[in-house]
């Protein structure tokens, strides 16, 4: 089984986290080698944990007046805004028997090649309990895991030049009056690739692919027309509709 | 009634029980920043502190939500409790 790195397409908020449970299960029937995918995005968009209340996370009003894409994902953890060109975001698809069983421990092990990775262009980043990338000035990004019998999901979304303001008018951490829950979340602060090194997102991405390439000899890979067009037939289905993103 | 609780665990997530009570407690919604596998068991969880007396003990609870079939990640079941009871207030 060769691994594979999957490096292209452009799609909206809703097919990407389809995406991320159609590869999941076909690496789960054995139909996907194990990949590395990188995402690209065409506008803002929030991906909300998976059991996260819609109206605690997100500036209502605010995301409905910019049209801006909120979408519940598959994996638990925290909403994340995000935006074309200024977040980093990987997908890990992997056979659960590669993965260690304690979770904790899986989430260190999936971090570290990108975090070599990240330290070989200057920036000074670490694992931190359980699921973020640290920086000494904040939190540069964050993973997050789901398990089918057979596949391990891990994927990180990472910031590297976030428009803060902005996040900050999208996210409800941003408003004045603050609860307990908003503290918490401010206090853990964002900090950005571009405040800290000089190297384009492209050098970033460049850098990420070749310590994955040599860690695991890994190959270039593809989407195939069928998992995209599965992924776009879920997006319609799930993960563009307010049953599923307004859930909770 | 309803009410709701929010516990920040140290070192790890955010758990917000909300629920409905009268002699029992019914109509729990657990949501936060927490990991779940399999992430369907939330229904279970919930379910699994519905129909507990409004006096419930801490270990009572702890009992019943360790008895689902759930990997709770970043909380732990006395967590969970800790937010219910707070939420009973």
């Amino acid at each position: 089984m060769t691994a594979r790195i999957i490096d292209a397409g452009t799609y909206s908020e809703p097919v990407q986290q389809a995406l991320e449970g159609v590869l999941t299960d076909r690496l789960d029937a054995g139909e996907l080698d194990p990949s590395l995918r990188f995402w690209y995005r065409d506008s803002p968009a929030v991906a909300l944990g998976r059991f996260q209340a819609y109206a605690d996370e997100v500036a209502v009003d605010y995301v409905a007046e910019h049209d801006i894409d909120v979408v519940r994902r598959l994996t638990g953890g925290g909403a994340m805004y995000v935006e074309p060109g200024a977040v980093i975001t990987y997908s890990l698809y992997l056979p659960q028997d590669e993965v260690s069983a304690d979770i904790e421990a899986s989430y260190a092990e999936l971090d570290q090649w990108a975090i070599d990775a990240l330290q070989s262009v200057g920036l000074d980043v670490s694992h931190e309990p359980l699921n973020d990338i640290s920086h000494p000035e904040g939190k540069i990004g964050g993973s997050a895991q789901l398990r089918t019998d057979n596949a391990v999901l891990h994927h990180t979304t990472m910031s590297y030049d976030l428009d803060i303001p902005e996040m900050l008018r999208v996210l409800r951490i941003g408003e004045e009056k603050v609860s307990d829950k908003a503290i918490k979340s401010a206090e853990k602060r964002v900090a950005r690739m571009t405040d800290h090194i000089e190297a384009s997102r492209a050098d970033v991405i460049d850098a990420l692919t070749s310590t994955f390439a040599d860690r695991f000899d890994a190959e270039p890979g593809e989407l195939s027309a069928e998992a995209v067009e599965e992924a776009r037939q879920r997006a319609a289905d799930r993960f563009g509709t307010d049953a599923w993103n307004r859930q909770l | 009634m309803h009410n709701s609780a929010t516990v920040n665990v140290p070192d790890g997530k955010l758990l917000e029980v909300g629920l409905s009570y009268d002699d029992r407690i019914t109509d729990v919604r657990l949501t936060g920043d927490f990991f779940l596998e399999p992430p369907e068991s939330r229904a279970a969880l919930e379910a699994a502190i519905e129909g507990q007396p409004v006096d419930v003990a801490h270990e009572t609870l702890v009992e019943a939500i360790e008895a689902v079939d759930a990997r709770l990640i970043g909380f732990d079941a006395g967590h969970l409790a800790d937010a219910t009871l707070e939420a009973l207030e």
